[in-house]
């Protein structure tokens, strides 16, 4: 398991919240699999800290339903289902909507700052870094929900998109569609630039469907 | 198998202590923005710190609790800002939810009704602890008829979110518009009658009733 340090949350700040972080970001790179058991021993070696905070991270984990817990045998990464995958879109779909729908449109500056996530993110397609192309892409699309004024509900997606992000290992490293993938979000930025709110939420949603479909295929194939 | 149970109701004091906790909340013994120290709450409780700690975190993942690594726990503060948004986001979700329910059987049904003239009981006798963990529980009953299990669970946790803006109301123990939004008769009719529309329409009827008596609440307390 990597130790690197991690880019957190601003609001992350207590220890197990960090190791939380952590172990959600191992789950979406797929070097924690599904129904893996969590021994709160090893990842107290893992992580150098005792385990009180790796029990409380693992609890916090437990409350999103990423990380199950059976009294008797302990921790568990939760399974994938194509079940829970369809749910948990469904719910995406309906807030994203509402997010998009209340997105105050940006100034120059904030225009500035997507164009050049966007071309950070161009840059890591052109080299093949799938993983932190994937990074980048969530960080785009959070900028875009930050443009609405509605903090309670960017906070609810926040949540989902923490527990879709473990479907996203499921999806090839080199996926095929890199060069559309980025036309994708050349559309979102023209759309946002232009102020059409039409284009803006057809853009997204087509964006988000692809990755549903990439990933109910991927479970399905898997029998799940 | 001693061992076992112990140990499983072990791994529970924190979910138990946290809806200890939700259930003062709910009730305003704990209002919004007051410190939650884990010291008198673990006496309060007669459990150790580490299951309060862990049932405050528990609470804080729910969005009731908030931490200030410095400072410590405290009672979320309510907003009408705050509250508008939970409102949206409940009227998207059970919608979405109770557009899926499936037809309760004969006994179900039943069941749904019994339920309902407890509540209307409990309400008469002033019970208002009780009412609460049961007209909770009525409603988590109806949303089970989903066979969205996620969808129910965070319908359940907006659910919880708002419910907190209850204890800015009085028990409504007499006849009051209140207390005709909290009866339960006409939505067990929908339900009966597997007319799915009323169903939905009664829902988002009420919902929107309790929304607009908190913000009026709300706005009267300048919050």
């Amino acid at each position: 398991m990597s130790t690197k340090k991690t880019k957190v949350n601003e609001r992350v700040t207590s220890l197990p919240s960090v190791i939380a972080e952590r172990i959600r970001e191992e789950i979406g790179r797929g070097t924690l699999s599904p129904g893996l058991h969590l021994g709160q021993a090893e990842l107290a070696t893992q992580f150098g800290a005792s385990r009180v905070p790796i029990r409380e991270a693992l609890k916090l984990l437990a409350a999103d339903g990423i990380v199950v817990h059976d009294p008797n045998r302990g921790f568990f990464i939760a399974s994938l289902s194509s079940n829970e995958a369809r749910q948990l879109y469904r719910m995406r779909h309906l807030l994203e909507a509402e997010i998009l729908a209340s997105v105050e449109w940006p100034d120059r500056r904030r225009l500035a700052d997507l164009e050049e996530q966007l071309e950070r993110m161009e840059g890591l397609l052109a080299g093949g870094e799938r993983a932190d192309w994937v990074h980048a892409h969530r960080r785009f699309h959070q900028m875009v929900f930050d443009l609405s004024p509605h903090r309670v509900i960017v906070e609810e997606v926040r949540r989902l998109l923490r527990l879709t992000d473990r479907y996203r290992s499921l999806l090839p490293v080199n996926a095929p569609r890199g060069e559309r993938r980025a036309d994708q979000e050349r559309h979102l930025l023209k759309a946002l630039a232009n102020k059409d709110r039409d284009r803006l939420l057809e853009h997204f949603e087509q964006d988000r469907s692809e990755i549903e479909a990439g990933i109910l295929r991927a479970l399905l194939d898997r029998g799940l | 198998m001693q061992q076992i149970l112990e140990r499983t109701l072990a791994a529970n004091i924190p979910e138990r202590i946290a809806e200890q906790i939700r259930d003062l909340v709910a009730r305003g013994r704990l209002p919004p923005g007051v410190r939650l120290g884990q010291a008198e709450l673990a006496v309060q409780f007669g459990a150790s710190r580490m299951p309060v700690r862990e049932a405050l975190k528990l609470l804080c993942a729910e969005g009731i609790v908030v931490h200030d690594p410095n400072r410590g726990f405290f009672a979320a503060h309510l907003s009408s800002e705050e509250a508008r948004q939970l409102f949206k986001l409940r009227h998207l979700v059970e919608d979405a939810l109770l557009a899926g329910i499936r037809r309760p059987a004969a006994a179900e049904l039943e069941r749904f009704a019994q339920r309902a003239d407890e509540l209307e009981e409990l309400l008469n006798g002033g019970e208002r602890a009780g009412w609460w963990v049961r007209h909770r529980e009525f409603h988590q009953s109806i949303f089970d008829l989903s066979p969205e299990k996620l969808i129910v669970r965070e319908a359940m946790r907006l659910w919880t979110l708002t419910d907190r803006y209850r204890s800015l109301l009085p028990l409504p123990q007499r006849s009051s518009a209140e207390r005709t939004l909290v009866r339960k008769h006409e939505l067990v009719e929908a339900l009966a009658a597997t007319d799915r529309r009323k169903v939905l329409h009664v829902r988002a009827e009420r919902r929107r009733q309790f929304e607009r008596l908190v913000l009026d609440v709300l706005a009267s307390r300048n919050l």
